[in-house]
């Protein structure tokens, strides 16, 4: 689980908050509802995800429930894997 | 919270905010927040759902309610049914179709008509959000969560109401502190009422209609008050989603600060968020994984071109369970095509290049406010320019406004750098702007805030609504908040205002009697309706293309029309004058008609009784006063009343009633096909027209716009003919001007009629203060019509009788200071 939520804070680093404080990106950080993540890059999120672990992803998991944090996206690949 | 609550309600009674329903609906929400306050929490929901079924008992009869909570359920049921999910949607499609059928009014219902909006608006997209989560969800079904959601608190005073999804209604519920889900509702019901009245100063002071667009300057301003008119869907979606954090649900925003949005996606995401997250939900992103395997930019162009096709097809399905009909114009068509090939082209921007995010609020530089002016100058000049697009009548309508271009008057450039100046600055204040906050104590310090701004703003709001002795308010001010405190019609005919798409849904209440009786107390009658309704009028080949029916005795608006053998709304008369009759021709339109009051009790009537009262037996054996007055006349139709009607009648003097917005009402007739494809009578007229380049093919908007500058023209050349006529006849001609009963602000009009009319040789009397020291209300005949009152034309017919003393050359020719017979 600690493994898959450093591989998804750094893609979200190096994707979307080049620059940014790696501390200030918490486990809890709404990304979603806190509007760091669009449609178009929480698109490219799913996309990361699914070719780095290897499933796919349903139109309706697409949504805060499984990807609002870095702990939601963590434990929903593992439930996947 | 109680005190902001409660001045919260004097701010919607102050200011009619919504309707008068909705105070009741609020004062039931209010009272239902205290005690569900105090009850534990696994009563909450279920306390909600009871209140929620009170509500719609509040606004609907018994027999209505009843009717609306079992199509309700029985729709529910049909999604739970215990068959395959794929027969389910077959039934509820079945199901839909046959409401249809009824909606369109093909087979009579026993219910009343006024449950359809609330009805569609209840269940036309919230079933699809629910069938969609039914379709992935597992768990078992609640039914105070169902019944909750379908049938939810404010939605009974709300026909267009924001698309709350299903799964977020319930995962918010409570989610976080109470106190601060609560203050979060209070405050967005602020912020709702508060965009309602800035919507109401947008419509009287800043709305045009297309054919008053007749220079660039005007052009402007008609885009910006097209996309300013959102304002009051954003109002009521506010008022909607405050009310339910009162009951804990902490639902995200509806709308985030949409008009500083700085390029189209981001605009997609600031403006009705639910919309867009429906989108998302059940279009985009199954569109995106159906094209799964596709490059990803083809994949982004395909699901947002199905997100924008359903959103077109999907404002035409709720314009159906809304109205009673399906929409289809090419300017709807044009709106929704341009708007997703902007959202696109800015997607597949950012899909590219990717997108600056922060955590964390970043510093000022003047470089990167000055960027984000300009984005959201940008973003709002487009949508201002798309959203008069929607807001047209027809495509032709819209591209025949941009004919004005290029005509730069002073007012024109006016507005120009006042634009751009306000566009630097909200960028400015925009880049300064918190990106998130998250420490408890700044969350405490935003709670306390927000708190301030209530009750400091309310308390000021209220004090200005009831002003009474605490404030001394310049007239024009007190104008201003006259006109806040009540939605009515812009002082500029409604007719010529194409309101647009969701002006049309918002006021759905106008449009269906039986809606507009549940929302007002003191409701309008089904029997309420107009002269051509009740069978009142003939048809005339002439330019007045009607006149009342001769010998009529029919209910009208709260009274009876009674007309005479001629056709007047007034007792009989003979063609020939009586011997030492003082004989009077009234012309004029509704007002002058009497319309909502009995025939005795016009100004005209009493003015007669009075004068035979009176002077009767001095000068003259009697007087007589001929009422030719007939709604929907104005000067051109008064003409030809004078040259066809009147001239038998041999009258001495005739008054012809005028408001100050006849200049407006003038060329409104004139620019009418039926009036320039004949060619008009009268040589002035096509000598106008030609000068305007006005032909009879031009559609009526294009006209009007060209005639605008010629209004002054057009009342002047009428008020010559008019004059010449009865000089001609032997008559002498005298212009009333009559007040009007709510508008304000035709101060220069009526000064600019009076002169013009005294120029043409016409004798004035000015009664516009006949109503002053009155309160409108006093001297209307109902809420819903502003016509004078018995008291509005008693204080009419002193008025009429003291200026007609108090003109010599008038009073002389009535002989109402002699005694001796002519």
């Amino acid at each position: 689980m600690e493994e898959i939520k450093k591989v998804v804070k750094e893609f979200l680093l190096r994707e979307f908050l080049p620059g940014e404080n790696p501390e200030e990106l918490t486990d809890s950080t709404p990304l979603i509802t806190g509007g760091i993540l669009d449609s178009i890059a929480t698109l490219k999120l799913v996309e990361f995800l699914e070719n780095k672990y290897g499933f796919e992803f349903q139109p309706h998991e697409v949504d805060a429930e499984h990807l609002n944090t870095v702990s939601h996206i963590a434990q929903f690949v593992q439930s996947k894997l | 919270m109680v005190l902001q609550l409660g001045l919260l309600l004097l701010l919607i009674r102050d200011f009619e905010i919504v309707s008068p329903a909705f105070l009741k609906l609020a004062v039931l929400a209010s009272a239902g927040f205290v005690i569900s306050y105090f009850l534990p929490l696994r009563h909450r929901l279920v306390f909600f759902l009871a209140l929620s079924v009170a509500g719609i008992g509040l606004v609907f009869e018994m027999t209505e309610g009843a009717w609306l909570i079992g199509l309700g359920l029985a729709l529910i049921g049909i999604c739970h049914l215990p068959i395959r999910f794929s027969a389910r949607v077959t039934i509820l499609i079945l199901a839909g179709v046959a409401l249809g059928f009824l909606r369109a009014n093909w087979l009579s219902v026993p219910w009343s008509g006024a449950l359809w909006p609330i009805l569609g608006s209840m269940f036309m997209f919230r079933l699809m959000m629910y069938l969609y989560d039914l379709s992935h969800e597992r768990g078992p079904v609640s039914l105070p969560w169902t019944l909750s959601y379908f049938f939810m608190l404010p939605n009974v005073c709300f026909p267009l109401f924001p698309l709350i999804d299903y799964k977020t209604f319930r995962l918010t519920y409570y989610d976080t502190e109470p106190h601060r889900i609560y203050q979060t509702g209070l405050f967005w019901m602020f912020r709702g009422i508060t965009h309602l009245l800035a919507y109401r100063l947008v419509y009287h002071y800043l709305s045009l209609g297309p054919g008053d667009v007749t220079n660039t300057g005007g052009l402007i301003q008609y885009f910006i008050s097209a996309y300013l008119l959102l304002l009051r869907v954003s109002g009521h979606f506010h008022l909607v989603t405050g009310m339910l954090h009162l009951f804990g649900f902490n639902l995200p925003p509806t709308q985030h600060l949409y008009y500083l949005a700085s390029g189209f996606t981001d605009l997609w995401r600031r403006n009705n968020i639910y919309w867009k997250d429906f989108m998302l939900k059940v279009f985009y992103y199954p569109a995106y994984f159906a094209a799964r395997r596709r490059p990803a930019r083809t994949r982004i162009v395909f699901a947002t071109v199905v997100v924008f096709v359903a959103s077109w097809l999907l404002h035409s399905y709720q314009w159906f369970w809304i109205r009673g009909a399906f929409l289809f114009a090419w300017n709807d068509v044009a709106f929704w095509a341009i708007l997703g090939g902007l959202v696109l082209a800015n997607s597949l921007y950012e899909a590219s290049h990717g997108k600056a995010l922060a955590l964390k609020k970043g510093s000022w530089t003047p470089r990167a406010a000055l960027s984000l002016s300009l984005r959201t100058v940008g973003t709002f000049a487009a949508m201002c320019v798309l959203f008069s697009l929607l807001s047209s009548a027809s495509l032709t309508e819209w591209l025949g406004l941009w004919s004005v271009v290029g005509d730069l008057s002073a007012s024109s450039w006016m507005l120009l750098p006042a634009f751009v100046i306000a566009a630097v600055s909200i960028g400015r204040e925009k880049g300064r702007e918190p990106a998130r906050s998250a420490t408890p104590d700044e969350r405490k310090s935003s709670l306390s805030q927000r708190m301030i701004v209530i009750i400091g703003a309310s308390a000021i709001l209220c004090l200005a609504a009831n002003p009474g002795g605490f404030l001394v308010l310049p007239r024009k001010t007190l104008e201003a908040i006259d006109l806040l405190r009540k939605e009515r019609l812009s002082a500029r005919d409604e007719a010529l205002i194409e309101r647009g798409y969701y002006e049309n849904l918002l006021s759905v209440d106008r449009f269906n009697n039986q809606l507009w009786e549940r929302y007002s107390p003191s409701a309008k009658p089904a029997d309420w309706e107009s002269l051509r309704a009740i069978n009142a009028l003939r048809q005339t080949d002439d330019v007045r293309r009607y006149e009342l029916k001769p010998l009529l005795e029919l209910p009208y608006k709260g009274g009876t029309l009674r007309t005479n053998r001629w056709g007047m709304r007034d007792k009989d008369y003979e063609v020939t004058k009586p011997p030492h009759t003082f004989r009077i021709a009234l012309l004029g339109s509704s007002y002058e008609m009497g319309t909502g009051v009995e025939n005795h009790q016009i100004f005209e009537s009493l003015l007669e009784e009075r004068l035979n009262r009176q002077v009767k037996g001095g000068a003259y054996r009697a007087y007589e006063i001929l009422n030719f007055a007939v709604g929907g006349y104005w000067l051109l139709d008064q003409l030809a009343v004078l040259e066809n009607k009147i001239v038998p009648f041999n009258p001495d003097v005739v008054l012809v009633a005028a408001r100050a917005w006849d200049f407006r009402r003038m060329i409104q007739r004139l620019s009418h096909k039926g009036m320039r494809e004949g060619g008009s009578p009268y040589p002035y007229l096509r000598e106008i027209l030609s000068k305007a380049g006005v032909d009879g093919e031009m559609p009526p908007a294009a006209a009007l716009r060209r005639l605008v500058p010629f209004a002054g023209e057009v009342v002047f050349k009428s008020f010559v003919y008019f004059a010449e006529e009865c000089r001609r006849q032997g008559i002498t001609p005298v212009l009333l001007l009559v007040p009007l009963t709510t508008e304000s602000g035709y101060g220069e009009d009526s000064a600019q009629l009076s002169q013009l009319a005294a120029q043409a040789g016409f004798t004035v009397l000015d009664l516009t203060d006949a109503y002053d020291g009155y309160d409108s209300s006093r001297i209307i005949v109902a809420p819903w019509d502003t016509h004078p009152s018995v008291l509005g034309h008693r204080l009419l017919a002193e008025r009429l009788y003291k200026a007609l003393k108090e003109n010599e050359a008038l009073s002389t020719l009535l002989a109402l200071g002699s005694s001796t017979p002519r």
